[in-house]
């Protein structure tokens, strides 16, 4: 095809007729494995690499400090009061478990709705995934206070403690949910990054990396056969990891929607998080992979209109959980419950009003700026946009809540007020997200090159040529 | 590999050519018998109010299947479907049903306006005599009759000028085959979702919700919606199976199309599932009494209504029997399996709206408190000779109405811009 450099790099055009090409700039086989590839092998990485990974790991270290101050003094040094007993752990908590959503529902929803599109982007996004529930696996796992018996979370028989957790309480539910989220993200991540660490094997210069991608890669061959089985686990995983995004972030507003207290007592809940989760992990890909896109020379793979796709997500999902705000409100008003309608006129005009308002604004307003396209497709707005939603993400949690500061006893009234180890163990956190993510741009394919292949014009354009010749929708 | 088919109409029938000039006089026909004898059957039993009760459950279960196809269609133009095709046209017809609906809902709403309480119980403030002072004041300011009627009136203008909307535009395109109406269709349904949505959590509240005016749960919209969304999808695998079986459309609508709605409808089978079960569960743990009564009284601490039976009907049939039964492949792609199961999730759907509906009829008949204590004076509200005419007739206006839409329009859009995707679609 004779097509211009610019027009073949332009795939934000609307035509009904013809599908947008997934992988730009006349890309075969061959460049698309060494665009991915060569980030890999390149000598050293982008002086920006080193800026980011420098950063992120004194923030790691900063977390370190903490936790071993944590774990030498106790619970207390947190903000966490009386009638506050989860405070920062567990916000930050569920910030992150809804951060870890998006490489799933990438990987696994969208696989199943054959939205091709996610080809390039859910391997980050996996990653992402795992790396976001480690994080949010961090915050309840100390929170325990004695954090040598971490294992009672678990129902294991102790004769120390003469008894099994409670299994009514929805925090046992959550270690079983966000253990297995965290098993078959893991898995789904891996098994489809197989092929790929195959190729880095097949390209590694060094002994050593030969043996480490070597064992990593497992024998892959790439026969027929292999590929046959790998595609049929994949279907079959996907298919398992479906409910999966469901159930984690159901679990998570389990946490709070089984309890009586008005605010954190509502049964649509479990959409209204999942919506959210799925709004602010698709927030944080966008956050990510803008950067990496441009750093890593990735222009022709990651595409605007991949990134104008997942914006529309963002906008969609913040919708919905805009409309759950507002049918909580409503029901608020008229459930004619006294308890509910003061806790909603406290959210929003209370002693926390501040945030509320600053939830609604990063959620519900800035969102609404993807309308215009020119926010949709340019990449600085994009990101600022993205930061927006996921500061008001978090703030969505804290806003919930701070709920416990107002309960039925006024007696029991209170604020609460994060210490700085409360502070510093949130921005600690994003050390240890973005040292493991860099690392995993370092040293792991980015991009699922052989799934990328599959949705390539080459392939697609191959197809139409064998059997329909005037078919001309590639091009 | 197979060959590529063009994006041509191949079958010789596409519409239900001179079929609907039978069909509508037959539907009306069974609709007049079906609902005079569910009428004359509910004199001895309550009259109005017993036969408006039944009228309701029908109602509300075909309008949430229509504004379900409303919804298939909207998002298949959102989401730029290109599979979806050669089934859209039935679901936008489904949706414009929504029009001539308004008409089928005015003997619930006229009664409502000259002050009856025959269904709603707070069309009579008496209703809220011992409440407090600002219990009243919220409860009047929603629930009147002047203010239901308008948001009724509102929802259905909305609806209907979506469904003529789409459905317009798609005729459009068979005459004059241009592809910038799918784009317009794509552009708008990115606003009208917004509103979609926003008309279903309201009519939720008003159809259903307000039926028990004291209960509230922020998910019954969701509850509304799924199983809504759930019986469009049966009812556009049955309405596919059915023109096929008489010969129309063979072409178009493969065994991909009947796999892909079938995958749906196990989707949307256990959403239903998940949604009702997160209600359920959040309401039964908290136990808060403001909210506990609805499910207790369906969960039916009474011997001879026997609720709890109901409730165990849904759990089985409207969520573990189809989720194990549409789950296999091979059955996905039967369409004499599907043909049965599609009628088998239809009737749960009712079965659901039954569920929703009828408790309260126990309840306003009189002779029980609401949390059901005492049921003596209250037999399971289910009569074979006024529910099942009623719920016949009904649906026979119904298809009465899809005839006269449908006429003798093309039952597959003619030059959709993806129509060859669509028929030349594969599942992997």
């Amino acid at each position: 095809m004779a097509a211009s450099v610019d027009l073949s790099l332009d795939n934000t055009y609307e035509d009904p007729s013809r599908r947008a090409d997934l992988v730009l700039g006349g890309m075969t086989y061959g460049d698309i494995t060494d665009n991915v590839a060569e980030i890999w092998e390149a000598g050293r990485p982008p002086t920006a690499w080193y800026i980011v990974f420098g950063i992120a790991v004194v923030l790691l270290g900063i977390l370190g400090v903490c936790l071993l101050h944590l774990f030498f003094m106790g619970v207390g040094v947190w903000g966490n009061n009386n009638p506050v007993y989860w405070g920062f752990p567990i916000v930050n908590f569920v910030f992150w478990v809804g951060i870890g959503h998006a490489g799933t529902l990438i990987s696994a929803i969208l696989f199943l709705f054959r939205q091709n599109w996610r080809t390039s982007i859910n391997r980050a996004a996996e990653a992402m995934t795992i790396f976001a529930v480690v994080c949010a696996g961090l915050f309840p796992g100390v929170h325990i206070g004695r954090i040598w018996v971490f294992y009672w979370l678990f129902p294991v028989p102790t004769e120390h403690l003469a008894m099994w957790p409670n299994f009514r309480s929805p925090l046992l539910w959550d270690v079983f949910a966000v253990g297995t989220y965290a098993t078959v993200s893991l898995l789904f991540w891996y098994m489809g990054m197989v092929p790929d660490i195959a190729t880095f094997r097949d390209r590694a210069k060094t002994k050593l990396q030969k043996i480490i991608y070597g064992v990593l890669s497992l024998g892959w061959t790439g026969s027929a056969r292999a590929w046959h089985r790998y595609e049929m686990a994949y279907t079959i995983l996907a298919a398992l990891a479906t409910p999966l995004v469901l159930s984690v972030h159901t679990i998570v507003s389990f946490d709070f929607a089984v309890s009586q207290l008005p605010g954190w007592h509502t049964t649509i809940f479990p959409p209204y998080f999942v919506a959210g989760a799925i709004f602010s992990g698709f927030a944080m890909v966008v956050t990510l992979l803008v950067p990496c896109r441009s750093l890593f020379k990735l222009e022709r793979l990651i595409t605007i209109r991949h990134l104008e796709n997942m914006n529309k997500i963002i906008m969609a999902t913040g919708l919905m959980v805009g409309t759950a705000y507002g049918i909580e409100f409503f029901i608020a008003w008229y459930g004619g419950v006294d308890y509910e309608r003061f806790a909603f006129i406290n959210r929003a005009f209370g002693n926390y009003g501040i945030s509320y308002w600053i939830m609604v604004t990063c959620n519900v307003f800035i969102p609404q700026l993807f309308w215009i396209r020119w926010f949709r497709t340019n990449l600085v707005a994009m990101v600022i946009i993205s930061i927006f939603v996921n500061i008001g993400m978090w703030f969505e949690r804290f806003v919930i809540l701070m709920s416990l500061t107002r309960d039925f006893l006024p007696s029991s009234w209170g604020n609460f007020y994060p210490s700085m180890i409360d502070i510093l163990m949130l921005i600690g956190s994003f050390g240890l997200f973005f040292t493991l993510f860099c690392l995993f741009c370092r040293f792991l394919p980015i991009i699922a090159i052989s799934e990328v292949k599959n949705v390539s014009p080459q392939t697609l354009h191959a197809h139409g040529h064998d059997h329909h010749e005037e078919h001309a929708t590639a091009h | 590999m197979h060959s590529r088919r063009p994006g041509k109409i191949t079958s010789p029938i596409v519409s239900l050519s001179t079929s609907y000039v039978r069909l509508i006089p037959l539907g009306l026909l069974i609709g007049a018998a079906g609902l005079g004898l569910a009428y004359f059957m509910s004199i001895p039993q309550g009259g109005l109010k017993r036969f408006s009760y039944s009228y309701l459950v029908t109602y509300c279960s075909l309008l949430s299947m229509s504004v379900g196809c409303l919804f298939f269609v909207t998002v298949q133009h959102l989401t730029r479907a290109g599979w979806s095709v050669t089934v859209r046209r039935i679901a936008e017809i489904f949706a414009m049903c929504l029009i001539p609906m308004f008409v089928l809902f005015l003997p619930i709403l006229l009664p409502v306006m000259m002050q009856r309480d025959d269904v709603y119980q707070w069309v009579n403030p008496a209703w809220l005599a011992g409440d407090r002072e600002m219990f009243r004041e919220i409860k009047n300011a929603y629930l009147n009759p002047t203010w239901f009627a308008v948001r009724i009136v509102t929802y259905f203008v909305i609806w209907g000028m979506m469904a003529y909307s789409f459905f317009g535009k798609s005729l459009q395109q068979d005459k004059t085959a241009d592809p910038q109406l799918s784009r317009k269709m794509q552009k708008s349904a990115t606003w009208k979702m917004i509103i979609l949505a926003a008309t279903i959590v309201f009519a939720s509240f008003d159809l259903e919700m307000s039926l028990s005016p004291r209960w509230f749960s922020t998910m019954f919209p969701v509850y509304f919606f799924a199983g809504g969304v759930m019986s469009a999808m049966a009812v556009l695998i049955l309405t596919a199976a059915l023109l096929q079986r008489s010969g129309r459309v063979t072409d178009e609508i493969t065994v991909e199309h009947y796999h892909d709605l079938a995958k749906l409808t196990f989707g949307f089978i256990f959403f239903w599932g998940y949604i009702a079960f997160s209600q359920f569960m959040l309401i039964w743990y908290a136990n808060l009494p403001e909210e506990t009564f609805w499910y207790k009284f369906r969960m039916g601490d009474s011997a001879s209504s026997g609720w709890i039976f109901w409730s165990l009907m849904l759990l089985f049939g409207h969520l573990l029997i189809p989720f194990l039964a549409m789950m296999a492949r091979t059955v996905r792609r039967n369409k004499t399996y599907l043909l049965f199961a599609t009628i088998f999730i239809l009737c749960m759907h009712w079965v659901d709206h039954f569920w929703i509906i009828m408790p309260q009829l126990n309840i306003t008949m009189g002779a029980t408190d609401v949390s059901g204590s005492d049921p003596a004076a209250n037999p399971l509200p289910f009569s074979w000779l006024i529910d099942v005419p009623c719920a016949i007739g009904l649906l026979g206006v119904y298809v009465a109405m899809f005839s006269a839409i449908a006429a003798d329009r093309p039952l597959v859009p003619l030059h959709d811009p993806r129509l060859e995707e669509a028929l030349n679609y594969r599942n992997a």
